[in-house]
């Protein structure tokens, strides 16, 4: 099938939904194969946490799509400071607001383009 | 992590701590409630504009409406959508972005084995067809949020906190990739921007939110490798911070059970 074949992106979107959904359904049959005490579940669990923050920072770091029109000079500093605030106080609400209005003032002092 | 802890409700006799801090929800509809009451603010409105951000970039790249909307519908995973979409619009074929789209997702299978834990999919006997069907709407943000509010919603009640919270969750999301084609001519893009970049900062607040220490460090050193290892790596960083994140941290407690085995194995020699 050619790019210009009018069911071309809707092959590509059944073939996105079975590449991801694939993984959910290992994920299932996986768990039932796993113990919910044993070492093995608490290894799967901390390589889980370590890539969903991997792919978080990368967001922040090296980020695709809309964010992608701001500087890292707003980036970095954004994450700090949200940081910061939440080992200080542990209030997540506080933390990111502040963390988004300081990305937002310094993306509008250095804007990338 | 130190003031984060303080604040967690200590599991003694103080009096200072009301009788719902120690004991878990299980009334359904009470858990219903809370659950829907939790999507509404940050996690809600971050993906609502997550799916405004991808819906405008879907339309950029030539989707349709019905295209972009069955994407977020099937795919549901924002770095998979993304990451088909610029494929799209930069021409590639569709071998390299159904490959893309495997590697951005591939982390759903332990967030899937993870929440199957969480859930209690297995000790509640849950049918197969219905834990399949169930995972398709599973999103980090719903991950981490079980993961969060374990301990206070009862453990028969946390499939019922699921559908309350990750349902909701798939039709904001849908709504905001409709509405996303339309608003993105209206939302100023500083305003976009901001909102998007709430996501990030929020799931990684509530990783350093979570009780165990050990997937707190494993977030850490995972969040430290994924930066430092992509100018190498590209996209595959992500799967090497992870396991090598995942494994490091665990390494202590793989040498300590070890240990134990070897011992028991001595000890078994000796008549």
């Amino acid at each position: 099938m050619t790019p210009d074949h009018p069911l071309y992106l809707w092959m590509l979107i059944l073939l996105a939904f079975l590449a991801t959904d694939i993984w959910r359904w290992f994920g299932v049959l996986l768990a039932h194969r796993i113990s919910p005490e044993s070492l093995m579940m608490k290894w799967v669990n901390a390589v889980a946490y370590a890539m969903v923050c991997g792919v978080m920072v990368l967001v922040v770091v090296h980020p695709s799509g809309i964010v992608a029109s701001s500087g890292l000079i707003a980036r970095l500093p954004a994450l700090l400071i949200t940081m910061v605030i939440m080992i200080r106080s542990g209030q997540t609400l506080i933390a990111v607001l502040a963390g988004a209005l300081t990305f937002l003032g310094l993306d509008w002092l250095f804007p990338l383009s | 992590m130190g003031g984060v802890r303080q604040i967690r409700p200590k599991l003694t006799q103080s009096q200072d701590i009301m009788p719902s801090d120690l004991t878990p929800i299980s009334d359904p509809r009470r858990v219903v409630l809370m659950a829907m009451r939790d999507v509404v603010g940050i996690p809600g409105l971050g993906l609502f504009f997550s799916m405004v951000g991808f819906a405008a970039i879907a339309r950029e790249a030539g989707f349709g409406l019905a295209e972009a909307l069955a994407t977020s519908a099937l795919v549901w995973g924002m770095p998979g959508q993304v990451a088909m979409v610029s494929l799209y619009l930069a021409g590639a074929s569709v071998a390299v972005i159904v490959m893309a789209v495997a590697l951005a997702n591939m982390r759903m299978m332990l967030m899937v084995v993870s929440t199957v834990d969480l859930i209690g999919f297995r000790r509640f006997g849950t049918g197969l067809v219905k834990q399949l069907i169930s995972v398709h709407f599973l999103a980090i943000t719903t991950w981490i949020q079980l993961a969060v509010v374990r301990g206070r919603v009862a453990d028969q009640a946390m499939f019922i906190y699921f559908l309350g919270f990750a349902l909701p969750l798939y039709i904001i999301g849908l709504l905001g990739t409709c509405l996303g084609f339309y608003l993105i001519d209206i939302v100023p893009i500083w305003l976009l921007k901001t909102i998007v970049f709430t996501t990030p900062l929020y799931i990684l607040m509530m990783v350093a939110k979570i009780r165990s220490l050990l997937f707190r460090q494993a977030g850490l050193v995972g969040g430290l490798l994924a930066p430092l290892l992509y100018p190498v790596l590209g996209e595959w960083a992500i799967l090497v911070a992870g396991i090598v994140g995942g494994s490091l941290v665990m390494l202590p407690r793989f040498l300590a059970a070890r240990k134990v085995r070897r011992r028991r194995l001595n000890k078994g020699q000796r008549p």
